[in-house]
């Protein structure tokens, strides 16, 4: 049992150990990158590229060209590659809505602060059971406690009832209790925003809550799953109502919805209904809807891939008639430029700050499993300083071992083979260790003294 | 003897447990925002967990109060090992009637038992002025202090990692440190992880009972000369 502690003890502290100079030596690698990286500067010219929109409301491709630190160059062309002038800002204007997919449930939930009433704050409360709801809370500075609740069924003073409450997943709720908190003046995210109106999405249908006047209303019952919700405003030919006088006016609004294989649009009331059935191909990609002042709609779809120091980006854009049928379809593919490591210094300074052949392969299977395989020069020069750093130091091992001969000796390699240079400091330092060239006495180490005839012998 | 010595550890940590718990005192009047008064308190910048206004990001208050702990816990760590070599008092405690096991025990009973008494006052009494009505802007709920006390369990692994830097025979400026390091990535990594009951709990216990053991090894074999 005591060979056993003892063992346990030293493992345990070798490990501590080595991992203490791991980190203190990953945190140094990064500290020199971000400083390399500061002091040389991202090299090139960068490109990106995005989708806008000319005065006769056709969809255009803007470039943005810069070299790090200078004033961007625009220029745009249509979808054939011709060029564009540059549309007159504010003209042909669309009004943008933006569902994308598998939102966290406190971005499903679109967050106003408004002035109708400077003084309340709003909580939307989860009650933390799997099968729960949740109810929103109203707090007025001044009051002790809350000054109402809202839920399904309207205000109340108590907490509502479970059947009341909004039926929202727990798995979905990344909170422990509050979220979405509703204060005057200090949400303000644009002029898009609704006053004291929240659109709220739940299992059973997305609900209209009115902070206000303290109502809560059905507008619709989507038998599948919500992905996203928007509130967008209904295009018109002149300055948005919101950013006129910030009055709530019902048929000013619509809503979309994004559902697993579809985007749905309807008005507040849940009239008008168009429901758009996405392409089996765009479903995973991140969805715009867009509406021009004289009524006609398009989808643009996009998905980027971020790798390394670029983006790609791929997408396509339709017409949507007044039946929600996608057409008149129009792919597109580019490289954005990102301000990023390339792959070979990425690699190389992941590489450099674990140099330990256990983690690294951990990393590598970690990232296979996945669905993120590493590329060649990836698995190149991210095991290069790990297998050196490995052989160095089962080198230094056995040098150690050669001069101070101890048990365990080929564990202790396999250790420091496994973890590299910060296995070898962890084995090295984790004791004290005897004088070099010290030998333990033996009792066969002693040869007899001749006898000499004084001996006593009992 | 117990008493004597147990008095004598309470004596040597309760100047540093009553400097942190100052501090944390003063940690809500420096948190405070008197520029938005009508925003529930000690927002520091960031949105709240505990008491807060939004949800999602750490509360500062609590942040702060894992942080003072922290550091408490490496000095308390430090003062009960390697103060006793710095000052000489090894010596004078191993010539007690006692087994070596038997010190090594009330030191490390007493230290942490006194350091989780002085690490839970500040979350206990956060939670107590949170739950009485008409103190903030927001609902609260004691499960909502969960994320405290799983920081508050981690604690003692801090404890233990600088009591056993305290008896490691190495420089200060070379490898001495390191287990303080790597057990404080340990505790960061622990505030942060998914489920905490089923992996965080377990991992915590673990490395509790191996650091213990190596302790008691750590003392048994070391050279006090």
């Amino acid at each position: 049992m005591k060979r056993i502690i003892a063992a346990i003890s030293s493992v345990s502290l070798a490990i501590l150990v080595c991992f203490g100079a791991m980190l203190l030596w990953a945190g140094l690698v990064q500290v020199g990158t971000k400083a390399a990286t500061v002091i040389v500067g991202p090299a090139g010219e960068q490109v990106n590229y995005s989708i806008a929109h000319d005065e006769d409301s056709a969809p255009l491709i803007r470039i943005d060209k810069s070299l790090y630190g200078s004033a961007t160059v625009e220029t745009y062309t249509d979808l054939n590659g011709r060029h564009r002038d540059k549309p007159v800002r504010g003209s042909g204007a669309f009004i943008e809505t933006f569902a994308a997919r598998r939102q966290s449930y406190p971005s499903r939930v679109k967050s106003f602060a408004e002035s109708y009433s400077p003084r309340e704050i709003w909580f939307l409360v989860h009650d933390g059971n799997a099968d729960g709801g949740c109810w929103l809370e109203c707090y007025t500075p001044g009051i002790p406690g809350r000054t109402t609740c809202l839920s399904k069924m309207g205000a109340t003073q108590e907490t509502p009832e479970l059947q009341d409450r909004f039926d929202v997943d727990l798995s979905s709720w990344k909170f422990r209790k509050s979220v979405g908190g509703l204060r005057s003046g200090t949400l303000q995210y644009g002029s898009w925003d609704l006053p004291g109106i929240l659109f709220l999405a739940a299992n059973d249908g997305i609900r209209l809550v009115n902070l206000e006047q303290r109502t809560c209303t059905l507008i619709s019952s989507i038998p599948q799953g919500f992905e996203g919700t928007y509130a967008g405003q209904r295009a018109r030919g002149d300055v948005p109502t919101i950013q006129r006088g910030r009055r709530f006016d019902p048929s000013d609004w619509h809503v979309i919805v994004r559902t697993v294989d579809s985007l749905i649009r309807m008005n507040l009331d849940g009239s008008d209904v168009v429901r758009m059935e996405l392409p089996q191909d765009i479903r995973s990609h991140k969805i715009n809807y867009c509406e021009t002042y004289d009524g006609s709609p398009y989808l643009h779809a996009s998905l980027d891939v971020p790798v390394f120091d670029k983006t790609s980006v791929r997408g396509a854009i339709f017409d949507v008639n007044s039946s929600g049928e996608l057409s008149n379809r129009r792919d597109y593919a580019w490289l954005n430029s990102r301000y990023a490591l390339s792959e070979t210094a990425d690699s190389l300074c992941r590489g450099m700050e674990m140099p330990a052949p256990l983690l690294t392969g951990g990393a590598a299977v970690f990232s296979a499993a996945t669905g993120a395989p590493w590329s060649p020069t990836q698995n190149t020069l991210r095991f290069l300083p790990a297998i050196v750093s490995g052989l160095i130091a089962v080198w230094f091992s056995r040098r150690f071992q050669s001069k101070q001969p101890h048990s365990h000796q080929v564990l202790w390699l396999a250790f420091v083979a496994c973890l590299g240079v910060f296995g070898y400091i962890g084995y090295r330092y984790h004791r004290r260790w005897p004088p070099v060239g010290f030998r333990a006495m033996k009792a066969d180490s002693f040869a007899a003294p001749a006898a000499n005839g004084l001996e006593v012998v009992a | 003897m117990l008493s004597a010595l147990i008095r004598k550890e309470l004596f040597q940590c309760s100047g540093f447990c009553s400097v942190a718990l100052i501090a944390c005192a003063a940690l809500p009047s420096w948190l405070y925002d008197p520029y938005q008064p009508d925003f529930p308190p000690f927002t520091g910048g960031f949105t709240l967990s505990f008491v807060g206004l939004y949800a999602e990001q750490f509360d500062a208050l609590v942040a702060n109060f894992s942080l003072v702990g922290g550091v408490l816990a490496i000095v308390m760590g430090l003062i009960q090992s390697a103060w006793e070599s710095v000052t000489g008092t090894w010596h004078f405690l191993l010539y007690r009637p006692a087994s070596r096991q038997k010190i090594l025990a009330i030191k490390l009973v007493t230290g942490t038992c006194l350091l989780l008494i002085c690490t839970a006052i500040p979350g206990l009494a956060y939670g107590i002025w949170a739950s009485t009505p008409g103190t903030h802007n927001s609902p609260f709920g004691w499960d909502m202090t969960l994320g405290f006390w799983q920081q508050w369990l981690t604690i003692p692994i801090l404890y233990l990692a600088a009591f056993q830097t305290g008896l490691l025979d190495a420089r200060w400026y070379g490898t001495r440190l390191l287990p303080v390091v790597a057990a404080g990535a340990l505790c960061v990594l622990l505030a942060i992880v998914p489920h905490w009951w089923f992996i965080g709990l377990p991992i915590t216990c673990v490395t509790v009972t191996v650091q213990t053991l190596t302790l008691f090894h750590s003392m048994q074999v070391r050279d006090f000369a």
